[in-house]
């Protein structure tokens, strides 16, 4: 803990104690020197406060175990009330600290185990500004996927990847079928409407290799990517594997929802960082 | 350059408004305090006073605007006021001490100029600084504990400004929001009262360490009179508290109760007069010592007076005078200190100049005074209460082991004349006094000094009251042998006497003794109870050294004040009772005012209350209410998810469409539902509240975020068509 930052107001205080202590001096005026008390105890009080406030605060965080990248999510914090904090790792900002629920937009993709808190404090006469840091272990972390890309692929072009638009026959046209499948060839031929009747669904998969790099923009890119890939793939009712490095070993399984692969990417690392 | 422009241009430029309104009125009773304690100074006009409160509300409504055409017009002002102080400076020429009340008039004026554009935080903390400057300013000024209440509301209002401030900086940033509503002033109170005691009580610590005020090195000291009215054109005495100046053969008689018959022509120890504790002067100066008055040479056994020639007119250069040296001082073997002693006249009292030790030279607003062979000084106006002068005096630094060395013949050093005039005794003078004298001898003339007052410590009393003396008594010898009481004229009488049938030459001085320091003003409070007589004896080498028997109190220089608070617990422990009855006062008010801070806070309050319930539609009461309820029908109501979509992912039938339609009609279009289907969608709020046997404003925490609304009914709420959730 320590004095970051000492503002004009105390500087000039400290400027108006030491001319009236000249001005006490050297014209024997008594109030001069209560004036030079009064600023004594004021730039004493504006300095200490602060650093009294500091010393006793506490700052507990409670989080969700899930989270998008720069997408909000309400944690819950419990502290000393008045108080400036910054929990860089979830995007706070600056806030003011106090007991309940305070929306942060976590920056970056990852497992946040740990959040280091800064909390300043000038309080109650805003002269000498006070710095503490200390380190909170949360409860059960959080996972911090990445912001899917919105729609990677044109739906036409996912279809092609996993091969669901492969035309089996033509039928009639019932109720609720899509313009778009209409075959007009054959409608032309037949007279009346005909539709193409796509292969049935079968087993198709998408295969996912997530390699990241270690260039902070270029991973992100890729994780969001892949996410907007795998959710757009199980929309459709495709099965997504998803092939990542994670802290402990190379994993390759199947991911069935947005949630699974959003955390199978926040835990995603280079190779370089498998230990 | 271009830089520096843009520096300016930064400085300069306005900031955003600051929202606070409670730290728009503290800066103001901050402002408005000093301006007070300036005009408490006689500086300023009460004009400037009125027009803060103004300066601060043109300020306030005009906090948003661009504040081009205000400053315009600000800049102007200054010019004017500038050019005014100009005219002034030239009207007062070289006189530097003349300058001081229109400069600080011209601060004045510029503090209300900038009161009327203080739109941001840092104009308010400006305002503050520059407020301090101008209650110090008074504060130095000031001669009275009087001050001390204005310090103390500024002191009030300048914490809960700065705090204030800072609690609408911080409030600018994001805020945790909690179930406890926050109550801003009560915060605001709480954090203010906490920064005041923790002030207080450095500030107590830092009072009792820091070194009292010095000596007064102005370039001009202070000195003026209330008016120039001659009462002496020839160096006599006079004095408006006495029936007559107690000519040689008349007695003087008192005829204010701060009158001290003492200062007269003659000093007639039959007499009795006992001065009351009226303040009748204030010195400031760096030490105590006795202000000397007047001395006498003559001594008749009952009656002592001046034999001195005329008094000498002096003349000054405007500013000061000169007062040369008296023709007895010796070219002094000790080393001196110079004292400065700035008298504030009280009451009105006679024409003597006080002055510790030798005059060497006097500010006064008349330009001549009178001195007489002693060294002390007599104007030749009335000095009248609010008169101001400035004494610079020399005072021989000796240690008595220096006394105790000289061997010079007593009256070595002095004329002729002048021994035979101070060693004058009454023929009259009876045998058992020079007898005591001649026992009391010692081998210098100090240690026959501290013999006497040895003697007279162990054989007489002090008593005020004594009897009266006897027809043709001898004062010293009836005190000496007789009744042994007396106060200060018998006791001081008494060592004048045994010193001089010593061969030792000495004389009677009065004046007043050094009087209370007051530890907050830092002056000495001189009371008419004060007025002393002491003794002054002749030292070859030295010269006069006063000597007070009475209160042996050190015969040379006196140490200086070491800390401010020095006298601090005696003058807070005579005045315990006013003390008491100031806090209780102070307490009453702080009570009354607390009360009244709590009615507009409440009523404050109550109409915002009564605003906000006004202004929200029925629908989005109707949203509250269903926010509570909606756990119960399966799910929390998500933000953004309206009703209709809530109900139909919960397969809700009827009627809750019909409810869902209702609501959503009077929420996002402009049809007012009709009173019997506002009633129906009520109805069914309650009617579900009811099935689950707990009342919709108890609903649990699983409800929409925000603090939760108080409401009996929707339909308390007023009708909106325009209102959007």
């Amino acid at each position: 803990m320590r004095p970051v930052r000492v503002r004009g107001v105390a500087v000039v205080t400290a400027l108006l104690a030491l001319a009236f202590f000249g001005v006490s001096r050297t014209s024997g005026a008594g109030w001069a020197t209560v004036l030079v008390a009064v600023l004594t105890g004021a730039l004493a009080t504006g300095a200490l406060l602060p650093a009294m406030s500091l010393g006793r605060s506490e700052l507990h965080i409670e989080t969700p175990t899930d989270a998008t990248a720069t997408l909000p999510i309400e944690i819950h914090v419990t502290g000393k009330s008045g108080l400036v904090a910054e929990v860089p790792e979830l995007g706070s900002g600056r806030f003011v600290t106090g007991a309940g629920r305070l929306t942060v937009h976590p920056p970056k993709r990852g497992v946040i185990i740990a959040v280091t808190t800064t909390v300043w404090s000038a309080a109650p006469l805003g002269m000498v500004e006070w710095r503490r840091r200390f380190t909170t272990t949360l409860a059960q972390p959080i996972e911090v996927g990445p912001l899917p890309e919105p729609q990677p692929y044109s739906p036409d072009a996912l279809n092609d990847m996993v091969g669901h638009d492969s035309v089996r026959g033509i039928r009639d046209y019932e109720a609720g079928d899509s313009p778009k499948s209409i075959h007009w060839p054959a409608t032309a031929r037949a007279g009346h409407l005909l539709v193409r009747q796509f292969e049935s669904p079968r087993p198709s998969e998408l295969r996912l290799v997530v390699d990241l790099i270690g260039n902070f923009d270029a991973d992100e890119a890729a994780a969001s990517r892949a996410a907007g890939i795998a959710n757009a793939a199980l929309g459709i009712g495709t099965r997504v594997v998803l092939a990542t490095t994670e802290v402990v070993a190379r994993v390759e399984g199947q991911v069935s929802t947005a949630l699974d692969v959003s955390r199978r990417l926040a835990r995603a690392v280079t190779a370089v960082e498998q230990t | 350059m271009n830089r520096l422009m843009i520096g300016l241009a930064n400085a300069n430029r306005k900031g955003p408004a600051e929202p606070s309104s409670i730290a728009r009125v503290a800066t103001m009773v901050a402002v408005m305090t000093a301006m007070w304690a300036g005009l408490q100074q006689d500086v300023g006009h009460p004009v400037l006073f009125l027009l803060v409160p103004l300066a601060f509300w043109f300020s306030y409504i005009a906090r948003n605007r661009p504040g081009f055409g205000v400053k315009s017009a600000l800049a102007v002002g200054m010019l004017v006021a500038s050019l005014r102080f100009a005219q002034q400076l030239a009207a007062v020429g070289s006189n530097v001490g003349a300058t001081q009340p229109y400069l600080a008039e011209l601060f004045m004026i510029t503090q209300v100029l900038h009161s009327f554009d203080v739109p941001a935080r840092r104009d308010l903390r400006f305002s503050l600084v520059a407020s301090f400057t101008l209650l110090g300013m008074s504060g130095v000024l000031s001669q009275t504990v009087g001050f001390g209440t204005l310090l103390a509301v500024w002191t009030v209002a300048a914490a809960t400004s700065l705090v204030a401030l800072h609690s609408s900086e911080i409030s600018e940033l994001p805020r945790v929001t909690g179930p406890k509503s926050a109550r801003p002033v009560a915060t605001l109170m709480l954090a203010t009262a906490t920064a005041l005691v923790g002030a207080l009580l450095v500030m107590a610590a830092a009072f009792l360490v820091l070194p009292a005020s010095g000596t007064s090195r102005a370039l001009v000291f202070p000195a003026s009179l209330p008016s120039l009215q001659t009462v002496s054109r020839d160096g006599s005495i006079q004095n408006p508290n006495l029936t007559s100046a107690g000519d040689y053969g008349g007695q003087a008689t008192t005829q204010s109760a701060s009158g001290f018959l003492g200062f007269s022509k003659s000093l007639d120890t039959s007499a009795r007069g006992r001065p009351d504790n009226t303040i009748v002067m204030r010195v400031r100066a760096s030490e105590t010592g006795f202000w000397r008055g007047q001395s006498f040479d003559s001594w008749d056994g009952q009656k002592w007076v001046s034999t001195f020639e005329k008094p000498k007119l002096l003349q000054g250069d405007g500013s000061s005078i000169a007062v040369p040296r008296p023709a007895d001082t010796p070219q002094l073997r000790v080393p001196t200190k110079e004292l400065v002693q700035t008298v504030y006249l009280q009451q009105p009292g006679p024409n003597l100049i006080f002055g510790a030790s030798t005059i060497q030279r006097v500010y006064f607003a008349d330009r001549s005074v009178f001195v007489l062979p002693d060294g002390t000084l007599r104007s030749a106006v009335g000095l009248g209460k609010g008169g101001v002068y400035t004494v610079l005096s020399e005072r021989p630094v000796v240690s008595a082991s220096h006394l105790i060395a000289i061997d010079d013949a007593p009256s070595s050093g002095l004329t002729e004349s002048d021994a035979r005039r101070y060693l004058q005794l009454p023929a009259s003078l009876p045998e058992r006094v020079s007898a005591l004298a001649s026992e009391l001898r010692r081998a210098s003339s100090y240690e026959t000094v501290k013999a006497i007052e040895a003697w007279l410590e162990a054989n007489t009393q002090y008593l005020i009251d004594i009897p009266p003396l006897p027809p043709g008594a001898d004062s010293v010898d009836r005190f000496l042998f007789e009744e042994r009481i007396g106060f200060c004229e018998q006791i001081a009488s008494s060592l004048v006497v045994l010193l001089r049938s010593n061969g030792i030459p000495a004389r009677l001085v009065v004046g007043y003794a050094g009087g209370e320091r007051n530890p907050f003003t830092g002056l000495f409070e001189v009371r008419a109870s004060d007025a002393h007589a002491w003794t002054e004896v002749w030292t070859p080498g030295v010269g006069w050294l006063p000597f007070d028997p009475t209160a042996s109190v050190p015969f040379a220089a006196g140490e200086e004040n070491a800390r401010a608070s020095e006298g601090l617990g005696s003058y807070l422990g005579g005045r315990m009772s006013t003390i008491i009855r100031v806090v209780v006062q102070g307490g009453v008010g702080l009570v009354l005012i607390g009360i009244i801070a709590s009615l507009i806070v409440g009523i404050k309050r109550a109409v915002a209350v009564r605003r906000r319930l006004a202004l929200r539609s029925w629908s989005a009461a109707w949203h509250d209410r269903f926010d509570d309820v909606s756990p119960l029908l399966g799910r929390t109501r998500q933000p953004g998810e309206t009703v209709t979509s809530y109900i139909s992912s919960l397969g809700l039938d009827n009627p809750w469409h019909e409810t869902a339609a209702i609501v959503e009609a009077e929420a996002f279009s402009a049809n007012v539902p009709d009173l019997a289907g506002r009633r129906r969608a009520d109805d069914l709020l309650s009617s579900v509240a009811r099935r689950h046997h707990r009342r919709p404003v108890a609903a649990g925490p699983a409800g929409r975020q925000g603090p939760r609304r108080r409401h009996t009914s929707a339909l308390d709420a007023a009708p909106s068509p325009r209102s959007k959730r």
